[in-house]
């Protein structure tokens, strides 16, 4: 069990967002790591302290552009007065258990901002892409009061969709590689998606990738609620960005998640 | 590489290094090959990237809850540089944290290095033996 020691200092700074309140967070999420959990009194007693925040998880393959989309998304949520947490997950070596946490020299530059909250975290041993214990970090993040939740995964295949179990709304930045039917139909991303960022346009054709998504798409729409975004664009240079943020930003004017 | 997971690697794979390059300086071969070495021992390793402030790196350490920081300064300013961390990172308070530098160092530099508060110093050619065993002894 966690120590009271470390919930309690996070409780007295949860009331705002400022460097005491990081370095609070910062404490409990490494005694989770390390295999410590929290009472579920803790998540009840402070349950309804923040219930509009925006969680979103960004996944795709290694390589495709995840850090530095998340870049400029999070440009975007600082300029417009948001406050934004961030989990980054790199994976851990299966044979010297080693990580090379490296998502941050991407997104950290240009923000030096207390309504920002970074943290790199390893898979270690887990089985999964994400550690069980993301959902708390993601709990204690929410009772912090950020407007919005970010999780990058690491470089996803083909069977990689359990970040579901932790966010509600998915940016899936698809590899261009893969554009032939039966790839599509293998995918069990097309499961979670709400909306797809092609990423790459200035070096790379997006159109076939963009057909063969909405082919799938168009195939299996009776099954769907909603049909997904599909943007076009690329991170480094912030084309496409803007619009992403502009559905993320409408889905936390409308108030909630959980709609 | 041969390397199979033992108890070590085990014990150090909850710790957590932040690796930082301050300054205007570009020079990251040193710093890559300790990333690798560190991170085949077991440990997790946080890398700033290059061209940093040392309230950024302040930030990082608090924000990534880091138990070492180590300083790769091969542009001479390292004394001023690396003042200009403590000062901040000492107004946290935040004592259990292992510091660490390596780069073109003058053996007068180390000392008054040490005496700032840098744990310890690894000046260019230092085996990559000697970096780990020292970070073990602190870490561990």
């Amino acid at each position: 069990m966690i120590d009271s020691e470390i919930t309690d200092a996070f409780i007295r700074n949860s009331n705002s967002i400022n460097v005491q309140s990081h370095q609070s967070i910062a404490k409990i999420i490494s005694a989770l790591e390390k295999g410590f959990s929290i009472p579920s009194k803790f998540f009840k007693d402070n349950a309804n302290k923040n219930n509009h925040c925006i969680t979103v998880g960004i996944t795709g393959g290694a390589g495709s552009g995840k850090s530095t989309f998340i870049n400029k998304l999070t440009s975007y949520i600082i300029q417009a007065n948001y406050s934004v947490g961030i989990i980054l997950i790199d994976p851990a070596s299966k044979l010297t258990k080693g990580t090379f946490l490296g998502d941050r020299i991407r997104i950290c530059p240009d923000h030096l901002e207390k309504n920002l909250y970074i943290r790199s975290l390893s898979t270690l041993d887990s089985v999964n892409n994400i550690p069980a214990y993301v959902g708390e970090v993601i709990q204690c993040m929410k009772i912090i009061g950020f407007d919005f939740i970010l999780l990058e995964t690491i470089g996803v295949s083909q069977n990689d969709n359990e970040i579901k179990e932790y966010v509600e709304n998915i940016i899936y930045i698809p590899s261009n590689e893969s554009i032939d039917w039966i790839q599509q139909h293998k995918l069990s991303m097309h499961e979670i998606t709400n909306i797809y960022f092609i990423n790459k346009n200035d070096i790379q054709d997006t159109n076939q990738t963009k057909i063969a998504i909405e082919e799938y798409l168009e195939l299996t729409k009776q099954q769907r609620s909603k049909l997904p975004e599909i943007i076009t664009g690329n991170s480094k240079y912030g084309d496409g960005v803007l619009e992403v943020f502009k559905i993320l930003n409408r889905k936390f004017k409308n108030g909630s998640d959980s709609e | 590489m041969d390397q199979i997971v033992n108890s070590i690697n085990i014990e150090r794979s909850t710790k957590r290094i932040l690796l930082a390059k301050i300054g205007l300086d570009g020079h990251d071969r040193g710093v890559k090959i300790v990333i690798n070495l560190l991170k085949d021992a077991g440990y997790q390793v946080i890398y700033s990237g290059l061209h940093k402030l040392p309230s950024q790196i302040v930030q990082i350490g608090i924000q990534e809850d880091v138990d070492a920081i180590g300083f790769s300064i091969l542009s001479g300013s390292h004394l001023e540089l690396i003042g200009d961390f403590l000062e901040i990172w000492k107004s946290y308070n935040d004592s259990t944290v292992s510091i660490f530098a390596g780069g073109i160092i003058s053996k007068i530099d180390e000392i008054t290095l040490k005496g700032m508060g840098v744990d310890e110093v690894f000046p260019v050619g230092t085996d990559l033996g000697v970096i780990l065993a020292k970070l073990d002894e602190k870490l561990l």
